[in-house]
């Protein structure tokens, strides 16, 4: 089995490579765009970050503490290989920096551990070990960890994404997880630039008044749909944003032309649109997407493909096509809609089937890739097909120097700083911890400037990124905002009703702030992700097998 | 004359191998141990030129992964009692293989028949707990994992003997089947909906557990006692079965020869399909060990790789029950050392393979020289 998927790896790899050529062939003027700094003289905004100060209280809260004799355990369901556990080791490690602990001898690691019983004599042997705060990183470890927790009183158990530690009755055990839907929705906002920018360049991207996008999901869990909802909401402000302004701009038409060129993708795609060829296109597409409803089978791939391919020369369905045209001449005028495609791999980490995840993706049309898994699978395959990509928990900009835009992730030291400094001080630590930006406990990678072709594409991204996070940390902007997304055409405004008992046990996340914004309140109640809508806008391919 | 030596001179390759009388003992078991000692050179060279940990620093860590290091009592080290489950555990495996493979029958379906028995002991425990209580549910646990692995086994085992089909492949099929079958349980029980796991079975009430407290006052809190006892049982029965018992003699007569086998009167079709759900009963009794004793749960990794790890247990070990137990313990334990090793290193998981690989290497190896010799050209000519 091993070696069937390291071959398989291996021709991944291959393709990869050969593709990278082959499309850095294609994009010379990227390449030295990365190679200038010069180039990038005009991307002048600077991305929302945080230093060190996010950790002050917690180090003046350990002053005079002696933690000499401190030993924290941490169980990974990975290693160092895995971008998931990377990042927790990360953090923890970098609290050890803070607080002067010794990471050879202090912090003992368990890598590797399954969701299984593994996970309980993992927690068994850090306890023999003299550990006496434990923390585990996986969804699966916490009924272990729940029974570790009764075994040892006197020991603390911290587990990330687990949800049950309130309801245990247990007191040494708390659940901890990060507003990560806060930096998807972020990173978002960079990859809806990403498209305005794309439309501009190539109207063809906008299919059928539809722009589509993907994304590689892990399993169909609450924290995969919370996430990609954000990304989809993310993005789709920016599209709105967008298409207001358009709105605008044509009201005041013909006084700024000069502006014209900037700004709107949206009126600039109507323009376009009279050209024949992308009309003829978007009609096939059109007459596809009916086929689709109609049969949805695997066939359809190779029908898109073999359409695609026969494009130029098909005059024969000119004259069905003529009678749609004038509809969608009006249509267009519509700001354009976003659909979002999830595919689930069924597995956190695997490289091979995140990156067929990935391609099948792009071979349904999705022109952007976003991800909830833990590989540089989607990525490499964004680069080798020439298509953008949002990654997660660490940069993609290795596996695709030129479509990598950034990736969600998570601050790590942000929680493992306060839960040791209070375990220190002997405080009681909150059973369900989730912070976001407001305390840097989520962030996104560094932007990759070489994937924004324009410099005022970018400027715009990062001052729209920096605005949208000022809003989340003051509270003004929330990313569940019900008045963003509907199901099934309409907006919940209650998770108490009787449809939903249940996802949601009758417990009202629905809230209201000062403002009367009424929105869903992601990671308050507890801490694990609770968002499990299927909004409008967002196909699921795949389920699980 | 001349002429044909020198041609002969000329075609004689360097080396050549010809098969040795049997070695004695002292000798035999002297080649081992050399090559098991070289192992471990290339062993710590390996280590070195990847992490730079000394020698000594490697021992360490391989002796703190496998037996741990702070005994608080005799025998109370948790890592110390999970290095003895694992290798009682895959004990156990390879004494099911050990009559199927005496046999010539390739039963590869360990790990299918492990997992299958494990499922089994889930279902009753889930299910029936509430009308049987302990000690009756352990035993109706016990009884029905070892009837659902000798009823996978037996399946291949009667289109081996009625069809001469390839049990190689069957047996392996019925392993996807079983991990189909558990992955499907663990989807359709699930815990909490999303989570894929079915958690631990009865946490509250821990009917159906073996109990922990057996021995406890000598083997610690954490010991695994029971899987001990039983597989030890199990390793006593299989010695006297395959070495006093007619059966044992009708598995080899069968292994050696069907022809002999109908000859001496004896029913092949009959030892087939008894040896295979034997084989079979044993590895699902594992499986039932493993949820009661150990994880309390089942899933698709519950096996562990124990069925095919064993295969080659079995086959390092001859068959004989001593060595057996000694090459288990001898993977375990590089196993688990190497896991404590890598993670020290920072290095990935599969460091461990690496180095068990070249242990094995090694050992492997060592049967060449074992069994045969090596002639060198030049000391032909001596011998001419």
């Amino acid at each position: 089995m091993k070696k069937l998927i390291s071959v398989i790896l291996v021709i991944a790899m291959l393709f990869a490579f050969t593709a990278c050529t082959i499309t850095g062939d294609n994009n010379d003027a990227n390449k030295s765009q990365n190679a200038d700094a010069d180039l990038y003289a005009e991307y002048t905004a600077v991305p929302y970050a945080v230093g060190d100060e996010i950790y002050e209280e917690y180090i003046e809260l350990i002053e005079g503490e002696d933690l000499s004799e401190l030993k924290i355990g941490m169980i990974l369901v990975g290693d160092e290989e895995e971008g998931y556990s990377l990042a927790h080791m990360t953090g923890i490690e970098k609290m050890c920096d803070l607080f002067g602990i010794d990471k050879e001898t202090q912090l003992v690691y368990k890598k590797n551990i399954g969701e299984s019983d593994e996970c309980l004599d993992a927690a068994k042997e850090l306890v023999d070990d003299d550990c006496t705060i434990i923390f585990a990183n996986s969804f699966g470890h916490e009924a272990y960890i729940l029974e570790a927790a009764e075994l040892y009183p006197e020991v603390q158990f911290c587990h990330a994404t687990g949800f049950q530690a309130a309801s245990s009755g247990l007191e040494n055990v708390c659940n901890y997880f990060n507003n990560v839907y806060e930096s998807r929705y972020i990173s978002g906002i960079y990859a809806g630039y990403k498209l305005v920018e794309m439309m501009e360049e190539n109207p063809e991207t906008v299919v059928d008044g539809k722009i589509t996008i993907g994304y590689v999901g892990a399993y169909p869990y609450a924290e995969v749909v919370s996430g990609y909802t954000a990304f989809y909401l993310g993005v789709n402000s920016v599209l709105t944003a967008e298409a207001e302004e358009a709105e605008d701009v044509e009201d005041a038409e013909d006084v700024e032309d000069a502006e014209d060129a900037e700004e709107p993708a949206e009126s600039e795609e109507v323009v376009e649109s009279e050209d024949a060829e992308p009309v003829e296109d978007e009609d096939k597409k059109a007459d596809e997407n009916e086929d689709k409803k109609a049969d949805e089978d695997e066939d359809e791939k190779a029908d898109e493909d073999e359409d695609e391919k026969a494009d130029e020369d098909e005059d024969e369905k000119a004259d069905e096509d003529e009678d749609e045209k004038a509809d969608d001449k009006e249509e267009a005028a519509e700001p354009v809609k976003l659909e979002m495609k999830v595919k689930f791999t069924g597995s956190w980490a695997d490289q091979a089937l995140e990156n067929d995840a990935a391609n099948a993706l792009i071979a349904e049309g999705c022109v952007l890739i976003s991800q909830h898994a833990d590989t540089t699978g989607a990525a490499s395959a964004c680069e080798a097909e020439g298509v953008y990509d949002v990654g997660y928990n660490v940069t993609m900009t290795e596996a695709a120097p030129n479509y990598a835009i950034t990736s969600a992730t998570l601050n790590w030291a942000s929680y493992y700083s306060y839960a040791v400094a209070n375990f220190v001080a002997g405080n009681e630590l909150e059973v369900d911890w989730s912070e976001g930006y407001a305390t840097g406990a989520v962030k996104i990678t560094e932007v990759n400037k070489a994937a924004f072709h324009k410099a005022e594409t970018y400027n715009k991204a990062v001052e729209a990124a920096n605005e949208a996070i000022e809003g989340i940390i003051d509270g003004t902007l929330h990313v569940f905002d019900i008045s963003t997304w509907t199901v099934e055409g309409k907006t919940i405004t209650s998770t108490k009703k009787k449809a939903y008992k249940d996802m949601y046990h009758g417990v009202q996340y629905i809230m209201e702030d000062n403002n009367g914004v009424k929105y869903f309140a992601e990671s308050t109640i507890a801490s694990a992700p609770a968002f499990a809508f299927d909004i409008d806008g967002i196909v699921k391919l795949t389920d699980v097998d | 004359m001349s002429n044909n030596a020198e041609t002969k001179k000329v075609k004689e390759p360097l080396i050549r191998i010809a098969a040795r009388d049997p070695l004695p003992f002292w000798k035999s078991w002297g080649i081992r141990i050399i090559a098991f000692l070289l192992a471990f050179v290339v062993y710590v060279l390996v280590v070195y030129a990847f992490t730079e940990l000394t020698p000594v620093e490697t021992f360490k860590y391989i002796f703190k992964g496998a037996f741990g290091t702070t005994p608080k009592r005799l025998f109370g080290e948790i890592t110390l009692w999970k290095t003895i489950r694992d290798i009682m555990l895959l004990f156990g495996v390879a004494l099911a293989l050990t009559p199927a493979f005496k046999m010539r029958y390739w039963n590869i379906g360990g790990e299918g028949q492990i997992l299958i028995g494990g499922l089994m002991s889930i279902i009753i425990m889930r299910c029936v707990s509430p009308y049987i209580q302990d000690p009756w549910l352990i035993v109706v646990m016990a009884v029905c994992s070892a009837l659902a692995g000798a009823i996978w086994s037996a399946i291949p085992g009667i289109f081996k003997a009625t069809h001469n089909t390839n049990e190689t492949l069957f047996t392996l099929m019925m392993n996807y089947i079983a991990i189909q079958l558990v992955a499907f349980i663990n989807i359709v029980w699930e815990k909490k909906k999303g989570s894929g796991t079915l958690g631990m079975i009865n946490a509250d009430t821990q009917q159906g557990w073996l109990p922990q407290e057996f021995m406890s006052k000598i083997v610690g809190d954490d010991g695994y006692a029971f899987i001990v006892l039983f597989v030890v049982l199990i390793a006593v029965f299989m010695f006297f079965y395959m070495k006093r018992s007619k059966h044992g003699y009708e598995i080899s007569v069968v292994g050696d020869s069907h022809n002999t086998a109908r000859y001496a009167g004896i029913s092949v079709k009959q030892v087939i399909i008894r040896t295979a759900a034997i084989s079979g009963a044993i590895c699902g009794f594992i499986g039932f060990l493993i949820v009661s004793g150990s994880s309390h749960t089942v899933s698709v990794d519950t096996a562990n790789s124990r069925g095919f790890t064993a295969i080659i247990v079995a086959w390092l070990g001859k068959l004989n029950v001593f060595y057996m137990l000694l090459v288990s313990a001898m993977l375990v334990i590089l196993n688990n050392g190497a896991s404590e090793l890598a993670s020290k290193a920072g290095l990935n998981i599969s460091l461990s393979d690496v180095l068990t690989g070249v242990v094995l290497f090694f050992i492997l190896a060592s049967e060449l020289f074992v069994n045969y010799k090596l002639i060198f050209r030049h000391s032909k000519r001596e011998e001419a």
